[in-house]
């Protein structure tokens, strides 16, 4: 039974990753917790200490909490556990990281709508909240399309273990088509995807293991291209999966070519 | 919806009327072919009534193309040319319409008119009260009018109502609507809907951010049409761009897509392409362009 925490504001990428929750725990044996975040205004003064700050907590919370069930009595959701979600106080990224660990949950879920500037999704990977995450994995819902295709993206700079561990601890059965891509990143004009898989007994090995789990893939393919064009090649699929580095902070083709797809993301910690 | 479809009297305008006559049998929209001859081209003796002879049989070709696209057992439009007979008009002015359009009919007509075409366009959209003017541009960069950018431009920045400049032969593989405030129509979003029909494309719903981000209701207005094109089995997918990308990311998107921009009058859409911009826009856009108003 996957354990899966997903952060709700009031906002359309919240809607998103609400149904996108759906969707998955039809698919897979999953709980999902909903948790919402208050972010005290900065620009008003807080109470200090005891009772005068716990009542001022206490309305804050209660204030957004009717904000947030009337947010999902209109999403129409129809997961009864969605309906009781957690109301937090304080730092966003703070309260998410503390109730992960509390928690201990398997999969961490939020709506990020694609933006132009691939900055941004670079920017999002690297926050302290995903930097320190304690879960094996993250979905970033960013359009709402049926999970029905998903691509594993390799490359070199990715430990292929761990990578897949990660991902057979979220999909752990066959719920989807998935292709396998091998990508190799460079500057080109154009895409080249050869329909084969790279003569790499990591590749092979990675390949195994999911065969182990019950995922045959449709395909493996060999894809060379810059960032740009290799995500506009991904279109195809509902769901792009691939590993980031929990300590890596500088800007990688593979974190470009995950914040430029349109579709939802699986990143699994490498 | 009321469609005015701009001719200019050049057989390679042809993909356009069939462009329009799709859109129309999609929609069911009255609609107006308008071809414009500069005065110039008129020969001396088109009086008594009849339009120049060439220009005339382009245009009554177009109007039986459209026709051809449109014929099908449930057409609302007429069944055939015969149907048509030129009225008697003023000097530089020829209409050809339907005699006796059956009942539940919609209105197909030909106009023909001599002199300055970005002019009569849009005086005739105005008295016709068009939803939306469908102009031609050519193939690839460039967007003219018998060689001049001047035409299309002025349609495009001067028209109260929609402008769709049509790229030939161009097969676009997703429509991108650009919207920065919820004034949509319920006719754009129709009309939106149907040229994603026509196209086989996917449906992209851009939402433009200023310094705070996203607006609320923008946001609010992207989730209802994402509903309401899922309701309609079209697959949308959203995506933002900041205000100031705004163009770097238009001039990308027009290389493969169709460009739809929703310009409200709360639109800063309005403000960033103010006239030279939008012009341009549809000059070196690979694709058609669609000026939603």
């Amino acid at each position: 039974m996957i354990n899966a925490l997903v952060a709700i504001d009031l906002d359309l990428g919240s809607s998103l990753a609400i149904r996108y929750a759906e969707s998955i725990s039809d698919l897979i044996d999953m709980t999902v917790q909903s948790v919402h975040v208050v972010v005290p205004d900065k620009s008003g003064p807080e109470p200090g200490m005891g009772w005068v700050r716990k009542t001022w907590e206490t309305a804050m919370k209660n204030t957004d909490r009717e904000d947030i069930e009337r947010f999902l009595e209109l999403e129409n959701a129809v997961r009864p556990r969605f309906f009781k979600p957690k109301i937090l106080l304080g730092d966003r990224q703070e309260e998410l990281l503390h109730e992960l660990q509390a928690g201990d949950y398997d999969l961490f879920i939020e709506g990020a709508l694609p933006t132009f500037n691939p900055a941004d999704f670079n920017a999002l990977v690297n926050s302290r909240l995903y930097k320190l995450m304690p879960c094996p994995a993250a979905m970033i819902v960013k359009n709402l399309v049926t999970p029905q295709k998903a691509a594993l993206l390799l490359d070199d700079d990715i430990d292929y273990s761990p990578l897949v561990s990660s991902f057979l601890s979220v999909l752990n059965k066959p719920v989807m088509d998935l292709d396998v891509y091998y990508c190799r990143f460079g500057k080109g004009s154009d895409v080249e995807v050869v329909s084969q898989a790279p003569d790499s007994p990591l590749f092979a090995k990675a390949v195994d293991k999911l065969k182990e789990a019950g995922w045959e893939p449709k395909a493996c393919r060999e894809i060379t291209g810059s960032p740009k064009e290799i995500s506009e090649a991904l279109r195809e699929y509902s769901l792009a999966a691939s590993a980031l580095k929990h300590s890596s902070n500088k800007k990688n083709p593979m974190a470009e070519t995950l914040g430029r797809v349109l579709s939802s993301v699986l990143l699994c910690w490498g | 919806m009321r469609i005015l479809v701009a001719l200019n009297g050049s057989p390679s305008s042809i993909h356009m009327v069939r462009e329009a006559a799709q859109l129309a049998r999609n929609t069911w929209a009255d609609v107006t072919l308008l071809g414009i001859t500069p005065v110039d081209s008129s020969p001396p003796n088109h009086n008594g009534g009849e339009p120049p002879k060439g220009f005339r049989q382009v245009m009554e070709g177009f109007l039986h193309d459209f026709l051809e696209m449109v014929n099908d057992s449930e057409s609302p439009y007429p069944q055939s040319l015969t149907e048509y007979k030129w009225k008697d008009a003023d000097k530089g002015a020829w209409d050809l319409d339907c005699q006796q359009p059956a009942p539940g009919k919609k209105q197909l007509t030909l106009r023909m008119r001599a002199g300055n075409a970005a002019k009569i366009i849009l005086g005739h959209a105005q008295v016709l009260e068009s939803d939306i003017i469908v102009i031609g541009c050519g193939k690839g960069v460039g967007c003219t009018w018998d060689g001049s950018l001047e035409v299309p431009r002025t349609i495009v920045n001067n028209a109260s109502c929609s402008v769709f400049a049509v790229k030939e032969e161009k097969q676009p593989r997703m429509v991108v609507c650009c919207l920065d405030n919820d004034n949509v129509s319920q006719a754009s979003l129709e009309l939106v809907n149907q040229l994603v029909t026509i196209y086989h494309a996917e449906l992209g719903l851009v939402g433009v951010t200023g310094a705070e981000g996203l607006k609320e209701e923008v946001d609010r207005k992207m989730g209802q049409l994402l509903d309401y094109y899922a309701g309609s089995d079209i697959r949308a997918w959203v995506q933002l761009v900041e205000a100031s990308s705004l163009e770097s990311f238009i001039a990308q998107a027009a290389q493969k897509d169709l460009v739809a921009l929703w310009m409200g009058k709360q639109s800063f859409l309005d403000k960033i392409f103010f006239r030279q911009r939008l012009g341009k826009l549809i000059e070196t856009a690979q694709s058609s362009v669609l000026i939603l108003r």
